[in-house]
C-alpha cells in the first residue's frame, strides 16, 4: 500500500468517523425531543483504485432509525385510543349526572314522590301531606329537568370538543403539507431530511389520535393523508374540514370538506368517539330517560285526572305539565291551591284517599317495556347499562393506553436515544480501542527489532 | 530447528526459513489490519475485539519465530563472529556463497516489504484508534455529566431520563 493511498484512506475514514460521532452528538442533544428518531451514519467501502488497494470508507448517507410497521400499528391503535378515551369521558360525565346510587338521584326523587302520595292516602285532608306531594313532585320534576340539562350540556361539550379537534386537524393538515414541501426540497439535495420527517411523524401521530387516518408514503418523501376515503393532505395542498351548524341536530356542527361541501366521514379517533357520543350514545340514553319521565307524567296525569279534589267537585286535572323530561313541572294551579290535589276517588268521597293510593300504586305497576318493567326497574336498567358502558369504555381506553404504551416502548427501543446505552457503547468502544492500540504497539516493537536486521 | 553446531550455510538456510515464516505471519497481520480499519471506522467493537484476539495469536506465533530467528543468528555467529543483536541480512549475505546470499537477500527484501506495509497499516490504524479514543473520551465525559445531572436534583428526586430504558442506580 502506497503511503499516499494509506493516508487518503485514513483521512476519509477519520472524516467518516467524525460524522458518525456527530450523529451521536445529534442523538444525545435530542434525547428530550418528542418524536425524535435516532440517526446513524451509513458507511460504505470505497472501491479499490488503480493500485488495487481498498480506499477505506466514506459516508453513504444518514439513516433515520424508524420502524414503519410500528408507526402504522401505533396510528391504528391511537385512533381507537382516542375514540375510547372520548367515549369514556362523555359516558362518565353522564354517569356522574345520574348520581346513582345516591340521595340526589332520580331514583330517590321517584321514591320520594310516590311515598308522598302514599302518605297523602293515609291523611288526604292534611295540608302538610298535600304540600309534601307537591314538593316531592317538584323535586322529581327538578331532578328530571336537571338530568335533561346535564345531558344537553354533555352533548354541547362534545360538540365544542369536536369543533376544537377539527381546528386542530386542520392545523395539523397545514403543518403536514408545509413539511411535505420542505422535505421534498431538502431530499432533492441528497439530505434525508430526518428531523423534518420526525416532526411530520409527530404531527401524524397526533392526527391519528384525533381521527382514523390513512397515510400514503411517496418516493420523493411526501405523504398524503386520507380521512374517510378523502384526502386531507395531498402533497403541499390541504383540503380542510369545515364545521357547519345543523339546525336539525340541535344546531350542533356537521363536518364537511372545504373543497366541495361533502360530509366528512370519521368513524374513529377522538372526533369519531365524540360524534358517536353526541349523536348516538347520549341521545339514546337521554331518550330512555325521557321515556321514563314521559310515562310517569302520562300515568300520573291519567290517574290524577280521574280523581277528585278536596271540594268533591273538581276533577280532570293534570298533576304534571310539559312534554317530557326537558320541561316537566308540577301544574302551577296545584302548587297554588293544595286542595286541588285529586286524592279522592269519587265525588262523594273526596277525602277517602283512594285517588292518592291509585297514584302511589303506579310505582309497582309494570307500565314500561311493553308491560314488563316498573319505573324503578326500567330506570335501574338505564343506570346499569350506562354503568356497564362506562366500565367497558374505561376498560377499552385503559387497554388501548397500555397497547399504545407498549408500542411506544417498541418504537423507543428502535428509534429512541438512550443515554445509558450510548454510555455503555462508548465504554465498550473505549476498551476495544485500548486493546487494539496495545496489540499494535507490541507488533510495532517487534517490527522495529526486525528492521534492525532487514 | 537450527543449533549452535550448524555450519554457516545451514544457519543461513534456517534464517531464510524463519524469515519466510515471519513473512507469512506479517501477510496475515496485514490482512487483519485492513479488517481492523473497517471495524474501527464502523465502530464495530465486537469485530474489532475478534480481530485483536486473532492478532494476539499471531503475535504469540511471531514471538516463537523470533526465538527461532535468534537461534539461527547464534548459529551464524558461531561461524562468522557476527553478534546476533547487530547482525544484518546484507552483512550475513556478504559472507555466504553467492547462491545462498541471493536467497537470503531476496527473503530479506520480501520480509522488509511486508513489514513496511504492515507498519504503514498499523500506523494508520493507530491514528484512527487515537482519534476514536479521543472522541469517545470526550463523549464519555459529556454523557457522564448528563447522567450525573439526572441522578440528583436540588429537591432530591431522581427522575429517570427519557428516551427508553435506564440503568437502575438504586443499589
Amino acid at each position: 500500500m502506497a503511503i499516499s493511498v494509506g493516508l487518503n484512506s485514513v483521512t476519509r475514514a477519520l472524516l467518516a468517523q467524525q460524522q458518525a460521532m456527530d450523529a451521536v452528538a445529534h442523538n444525545v442533544s435530542n434525547v428530550n425531543t418528542p418524536g425524535y428518531s435516532r440517526q446513524v451514519v451509513r458507511l460504505a467501502a470505497v472501491g479499490p483504485g488503480d493500485t488495487g488497494v481498498g480506499n477505506g470508507v466514506q459516508i453513504e448517507g444518514i439513516e433515520r432509525i424508524r420502524d414503519m410497521f410500528v408507526d402504522f400499528q401505533m396510528r391504528a391503535e391511537a385512533h381507537a385510543a382516542g375514540e375510547y378515551g372520548a367515549r369514556a369521558s362523555s359516558l362518565q360525565m353522564a354517569e356522574l349526572a345520574l348520581g346513582e346510587p345516591g340521595d340526589t338521584g332520580l331514583m330517590a326523587a321517584m321514591d320520594g314522590f310516590f311515598n308522598a302520595w302514599r302518605d297523602l292516602a293515609n291523611s288526604p285532608g292534611e295540608s302538610a301531606s298535600r304540600s309534601a306531594v307537591v314538593q316531592a313532585g317538584e323535586t322529581l320534576a327538578f331532578s328530571a329537568r336537571r338530568l335533561a340539562r346535564t345531558f344537553t350540556d354533555i352533548r354541547t361539550d362534545a360538540d365544542t370538543r369536536i369543533a376544537s379537534a377539527v381546528n386542530e386537524v386542520n392545523a395539523i393538515g397545514r403543518e403536514v403539507a408545509a413539511l411535505n414541501q420542505r422535505i421534498i426540497i431538502v431530499r432533492a439535495t441528497g439530505d434525508p431530511a430526518a428531523d423534518l420527517t420526525d416532526q411530520r411523524d409527530l404531527a401524524l401521530d397526533r392526527l391519528s389520535q384525533l381521527s382514523d387516518i390513512r397515510v400514503m408514503q411517496h418516493d420523493d418523501g411526501h405523504v398524503d393523508v386520507f380521512v374517510g376515503g378523502r384526502a386531507l393532505v395531498q402533497g403541499n395542498r390541504v383540503n380542510e374540514m369545515v364545521p357547519v351548524r345543523n339546525p336539525a341536530n340541535s344546531d350542533y356542527i356537521d363536518l364537511t370538506w372545504a373543497s366541495d361541501g361533502a360530509p366528512v366521514k370519521i368513524a374513529s379517533g377522538e372526533i369519531g368517539g365524540l360524534l358517536q357520543q353526541r349523536d348516538v350514545d347520549l341521545p339514546a340514553r337521554f331518550a330512555d330517560l325521557d321515556t321514563l319521565i314521559t310515562q310517569i307524567m302520562t300515568d300520573v296525569n291519567t290517574v290524577h285526572a280521574t280523581g277528585f279534589a278536596l271540594d268533591g267537585v273538581t276533577t280532570g286535572l293534570s298533576f304534571f305539565t310539559g312534554t317530557g323530561i326537558a320541561d316537566i313541572a308540577v301544574d302551577g294551579a296545584l302548587a297554588a291551591d293544595l286542595r286541588l290535589l285529586a286524592a279522592g276517588g269519587a265525588a262523594a268521597a273526596p277525602g277517602d284517599g283512594s285517588g292518592a293510593t291509585a297514584i302511589a300504586r303506579l310505582q309497582e305497576a309494570a307500565n314500561l317495556t311493553a308491560g314488563n318493567e316498573t319505573y324503578g326497574a326500567f330506570y335501574s336498567g338505564v343506570t346499569t347499562r350506562l354503568g356497564v358502558a362506562v366500565r367497558d369504555a374505561k376498560r377499552l381506553a385503559e387497554s388501548q393506553a397500555l397497547t399504545i404504551s407498549h408500542l411506544e416502548q417498541l418504537r423507543q427501543s428502535v428509534a429512541g436515544v438512550n443515554l445509558d446505552e450510548e454510555m455503555v457503547n462508548m465504554v465498550q468502544f473505549q476498551r476495544g480501542y485500548q486493546a487494539a492500540s496495545q496489540v499494535i504497539q507490541k507488533i510495532n516493537e517487534m517490527l522495529d527489532e526486525l528492521f534492525r536486521m532487514v | 530447528m537450527i543449533t549452535a553446531g550448524t555450519d554457516l550455510t545451514g544457519g543461513a538456510d534456517g534464517l531464510v526459513a524463519v524469515m519466510e515464516a515471519q513473512g507469512d505471519v506479517y501477510r496475515a497481520l496485514l490482512g487483519l489490519a485492513a479488517s481492523e480499519q473497517g471495524a474501527i471506522v464502523e465502530g464495530d467493537v465486537s469485530r474489532l475485539t475478534e480481530i485483536v484476539r486473532l492478532k494476539e495469536e499471531l503475535y504469540d506465533h511471531l514471538r516463537a519465530l523470533e526465538t527461532e530467528r535468534m537461534t539461527a543468528l547464534v548459529a551464524i555467529e558461531a561461524a562468522t563472529g557476527i553478534a546476533p543483536d547487530r547482525a544484518t541480512v546484507s552483512e550475513i549475505a556478504s559472507q555466504l556463497p553467492s547462491e545462498h546470499a541471493t536467497t537470503l537477500l531476496r527473503s530479506g527484501r520480501e520480509l522488509r516489504a511486508q513489514a513496511v506495509a504492515l507498519e504503514e497499516a498499523q500506523t494508520a490504524n493507530a491514528r484512527l484508534l487515537e482519534q476514536s479514543r479521543a472522541l469517545v473520551d470526550r463523549w464519555l465525559q459529556y454523557l457522564r455529566t448528563l447522567l450525573a445531572g439526572s441522578v440528583y436534583t436540588p429537591d432530591g428526586v431522581t427522575p429517570s431520563l427519557p428516551g427508553g430504558r435506564a440503568l437502575d442506580r438504586s443499589a
